[in-house]
């Protein structure tokens, strides 16, 4: 087996592993690694169930000039209409023709589904007294008035069917959702077709092909339109985000991987300069990948975003008890059976305590982290048992193979000056305190965004969506949910009274209710008579709309909503409720009303006059109310995991304490490995206080592991100085060798996951890795002096 | 209406064959004709145009034509628009806001200015650009046509005002290149004519002409 060239072993074993990571499924919902009992992550969650569409992507075009936007949007529209087998459906803003076309199906449904009390001044307007009047009126206002937007409206609805009464409500003024202000930015959704979305592999595949189509698009246009201004497609919404975050954590975990594999293999070369062990060692990490990711994806189905570091972390971890297996092997020249006897039990204690804190994550309030704990935790358990009954033979065959062979010597862990380790004892402390002072005090991130992504176009596009379209950066959509429609309206109106008295707190700048556009059985009911009597005045209607001079088109909208009224009456003979006829009238209503699994839902807006706070959550929410604010779902979790802290941080760091005197069983000791996670965390604090880098509620949940890692190596080298009486220089040739190979894997697998696409993953890793390298230079540079100090031992 | 525009234009369905853009790019229009007409209207501080308006409308089955006077004053940045003599509709500018009397109702309406979009109004109400600066920032030139007497120079106002509007085509004068006229297609295949009939540049503008009494009117919505 030794004789085989180590580029083939790692190759297949590669292959494996690679074909494992192929087969793992990520969950590319990014909320679900969130507490899912804040209102936050249930609206983000509900408004995805009801109101999202997987295979919705939506498209937007900026350009210098309000027309040059619209011509292009019209022409990409037309593009990508022009490819059925990708394209079901696309929607954009209607032109007024198309409007007043398609507008009256929907004026008809809001008529028939109003309070009673609306409907007698429709009932005036229509009456044959009234009738006469107001299109006389309208065809004076054609002629004589203002010649702007109002009065081509009026044009076409010269009896006035679309003055509703306010039964929008005040929130229905809000900014035009598919056009900016000044028209140079448009939004048009495009339907997808022909795959699977949600499947996020699938989506990526769609994803692609439109993507080829737009650029292929954008070519010519920019081609034809050389005089124009730049103009930028976005693609953004559900398949874009999909596909992307997907791909990502996919490309991340190969990445984290492999470089933590090179990373770990240079280290080894450091040290040991040997090459054949190095391909079983990273074969054998390879297979516990491999039996984990299997295992991982059989007990927890997709992967979270969270999950995709779990690898570098296990490989930084489990190549640990390999280097041990074989150095074991290297010195006492045991046989396999022998080695498990000799280290077998400290590596799996070690595997033990390892992944009773990676477990620890369960106490957390991120089902993400919980995950990514538990797949470490298992994967630490498995590499114990590879490496004990896999790579323990392997190590034992190659160290006898090169028996012979001239010992290659050791790099050798250079000892710091006392004086040295004594000021940075002194001084780090200090110069944390003072920075405190003068510049931070630790405090979580306020802005910490936990679903931002690097580099994610999809994400850009979206953002510069709710830039563009103004009003909408603050507007939070709001998910009301209930058994049937009746106590779905019962709910709205007691949401409508929240909301006005969070309006009058100066809590909500507004809100908009979707109370009209939620179809109401009783209403339709009682109104059914009315409407019918104005059926009845159909053909005098249109007869006097003509003989005022209006034209056929002058006329469509009030024909429309006839013929929509005739069809909105038949459905109520038979069904509970009428729903409205058309396809414009069917998407705006589907926009805002839901029916799904037995549960009907409405989609509201409010906007908080401050989003990050969450006075506004409290004021508005139940457990049939939820709203989802990214806004203040940063401080929800800032709170929640600042809770964590003080319910399960400190009383672990109790424990801890009572567990390190029972080990030392003297105060000297304790203090000493209790001044090390106090060094550790006064670096940490330095970083995140002079550096760019900051605490979010992702990378404080490290705290457990670099506090767990830092007493683990404190103790060792506490133990190994007991043994030696204090003396330096043996306790930094045995342990401290193995402590710098231990803390540097470590570091390298956490480290490699600060290229993570997520922010929350890669400050998570570059936290540890930090937190782990200081643990490390405390424990084998400064520590063995403290000790000296402390125990008064003179050289 | 606006509101339900606004709420719904989300919603609203394309047609499933769109038209093709709408302009043939063609060469750089020929701008000369853009110059000697802006040269007309330096020193220009005052204008009182008389003009014959023609609208059509795809919803109204026959053109209407009627005559109207706009004043404008450049330099306090006012306007007076009205239709018929007497007048029957009178608009003039009220600071952010215009006020639109209508005279045989006895009731007038104080709106935004540019709410809802005022494709030719607004356009006109605003003056007329002086320099080639100030044009470029309004317009953009599809095409200049020379026609027998007259030169088109068809734009696309830029921003707000060029929103539903196809076309905004001046009308000068082959041979001196005054401003005859001015043409504006909409979307929706309505269009506005006005010609002028005469145009009196610099003119002393009557006191009271931008404040007009609203006593005895009611305010509406129209």
């Amino acid at each position: 087996m030794t004789r085989i060239p180590p580029i083939l072993v790692i190759t297949f074993f590669g292959a494996i592993a690679a074909f494992c990571v192929l087969r793992v499924h990520f969950n590319a919902v990014l909320y679900e690694m969130l507490p899912q009992d804040l209102p936050e992550v249930q609206g983000m969650d509900r408004l995805n169930r009801y109101f999202s569409r997987d295979g919705q992507l939506i498209v937007t075009v900026k350009a210098k000039e309000a027309f040059e936007a619209e011509e292009a949007m019209n022409a990409l529209a037309g593009h990508l209409t022009g490819h059925p087998e990708l394209v079901a459906e696309v929607f954009r803003e209607l032109t007024l023709t198309e409007l007043v076309t398609e507008g009256g199906e929907l004026l008809a449904w809001l008529w028939l589904n109003a309070p009673e009390e609306k409907l007698p001044p429709l009932g005036e307007r229509l009456s044959s007294a009234g009738s006469k009047k107001e299109i006389t009126a309208a065809m004076e206002a054609v002629q004589g008035g203002f010649f702007d937007q109002e009065t081509v409206i009026r044009s076409y609805d010269p009896l006035g069917l679309s003055r509703l009464g306010g039964l929008l409500g005040d929130g229905a003024s809000g900014p035009d959702p598919m056009s900016s202000g000044d028209g140079t930015f448009r939004v048009m959704y495009v339907e997808g077709k022909g795959v699977d979305f949600s499947d996020y592999r699938d989506a990526a595949k769609w994803l692609d092909q439109v993507k080829e189509i737009v650029a292929a698009w954008e070519r010519e246009w920019k081609a034809g339109h050389a005089d124009d201004g730049a103009l930028i497609v976005g693609l953004t919404g559900t398949p874009a985000f999909m596909a992307e975050v997907g791909a990502r954590m996919e490309f991340d975990m190969t990445l984290s991987v492999v470089s933590t594999m090179l990373l770990i293999s240079l280290l080894f070369w450091w040290m040991h300069r040997q090459t054949k062990p190095l391909s079983w060692l990273i074969s054998a990490m390879l297979v516990i990948l491999s039996i984990t990711l299997t295992i991982g994806g059989f007990l927890f189905g997709d992967l979270s975003v969270m999950s995709a570091g779990f690898a570098a972390i296990l490989m930084g971890l489990a190549v640990d008890y390999g280097i041990v297996l074989y150095r074991e092997a290297y010195d006492s020249g045991e046989d396999a059976k022998g080695l498990r006897r000799s280290v077998g039990p400290g590596i799996l204690w070690a595997a033990a305590t390892t992944a009773a804190v990676f477990l620890s994550l369960n106490l957390s309030s991120l089902p993400g982290l919980s995950e990514m704990g538990n797949l470490v935790a298992i994967g630490v358990g498995i590499g114990a048992l590879v490496m004990l009954y896999g790579f323990a033979p392997v190590a034992v065959s190659f160290v006898r193979e090169t028996a012979n062979k001239p010992v290659v010597p050791l790099p050798v862990v250079r000892p710091s000056g006392a004086r040295a380790a004594l000021i940075a004892a002194v001084a780090v402390p200090i110069l944390t305190l003072a920075s405190m002072w003068l510049k931070e005090m630790p405090a979580l991130e306020v802005n910490f965004h936990p679903f931002r992504i690097r580099e994610s176009p999809s994400m850009v596009a979206w953002q510069t969506l709710q830039h563009e379209l103004s009003g909408r950066e603050k507007a939070v959509p709001t998910v009301i949910t209930a058994r049937d429609l009746g106590e779905l309206h019962e709910r709205l109106e007691t949401a409508g009274e929240r909301i006005a008295r969070a309006e009058e707190s100066g809590l909500l700048e507004e809100a908009m209710l979707p109370t009209i556009f939620i179809p109401d059985p009783v209403r339709q009911r009682a109104n059914a008579p009315v409407v019918r009597a104005w059926l009845s005045e159909k053909e005098r209607l249109l007869r006097e709309i003509g003989e005022a001079g209006f034209s056929e088109e002058g006329a469509a909208l009030t024909a429309t909503a006839f013929s929509a009224w005739e069809h909105c009456l038949a459905q109520l003979d038979t069904a509970e409720y009428a729903r409205p006829e058309g396809k414009l009238a069917n998407w705006s209503v589907d926009r805002l009303f839901a029916e799904k699994d037995g549960v009907y839902a409405a989609l509201a807006t409010v906007k908080p006059v401050e989003p990050r706070d969450r006075t506004w959550v409290a004021a508005i929410c139940d457990d049939n109310l939820v709203v989802a604010s990214l806004g203040s779902l940063g401080t929800a979790l800032n709170e929640r995991i600042g809770g964590d802290l003080v319910r399960v941080f400190l009383p672990m760091l109790g424990i801890l304490t009572l567990m390190l005197a029972l080990v030392f069983r003297s105060w000297r000791d304790v203090v000493l490995n209790l001044f090390c996670l106090l060094f550790a965390a006064s670096i940490l604090i330095l970083a995140t206080t002079w550096t760019p880098m900051s605490w979010n509620s992702f990378n404080v949940c490290g705290l457990p592991l670099i506090f767990g890692t830092g007493l683990d190596y404190g103790i060792h080298m506490i133990l190994a100085l007991r043994r030696n009486g204090g003396e330096v220089a043996l306790a930094r040739t045995g342990i401290g060798r193995a402590l710098l190979f231990c803390g540097g894997s470590s570091a390298i697998g956490f480290g490699s996951l600060a290229l993570a696409s997520a922010y929350g993953l890669a400050s998570l890793g570059l936290v540890c890795a930090i937190g782990i390298l200081a643990n490390m230079v405390a424990a084998v540079w400064l520590l063995p002096h403290w000790y000296r100090w402390l125990h008064r031992i003179r050289l | 209406m606006a509101n339900l525009l606004r709420l719904l234009s989300g919603a609203l369905l394309l047609a499933s064959v769109l038209s093709p853009p709408i302009f043939a790019q063609s060469s750089s229009p020929d701008m000369s004709v853009v110059d000697r007409w802006l040269a007309t209207n330096t020193g220009v501080s005052t204008l009182r145009i008389d003009f014959t308006q023609t609208r059509r409308m795809k919803s109204v089955k026959v053109p209407v034509r009627q005559e109207g006077t706009l004043w404008l004053d450049y330099q306090n940045r006012q306007f007076r628009w009205q239709l018929g003599d007497p007048a029957q509709t009178i608009v003039v500018s009220l600071g952010q806001n215009v006020l639109i009397i209508r005279n045989p109702m006895k009731r007038y309406e104080i709106r935004q200015a540019g709410s809802g979009g005022t494709p030719g109004m607004a356009a006109m109400a605003n003056g007329f650009p002086r320099t080639l600066q100030e044009f470029q920032q309004r317009y953009r030139v599809i095409e200049t046509r020379p026609e027998a007497n007259t030169s088109r120079i068809v734009t696309r106002p830029l921003g707000v005002a060029g929103r539903g509007v196809e076309t905004f085509t001046f009308v000068v004068d082959a041979s001196h290149f005054r401003l005859l006229g001015i043409e504006i297609d909409l979307e929706d295949g309505s269009s506005l004519d006005t010609v002028f009939r005469r145009v009196e540049p610099n003119i002393d503008l009557p006191k009271g002409l931008f404040q007009p009494s609203v006593d005895g009117y009611t305010e509406t919505k129209f």
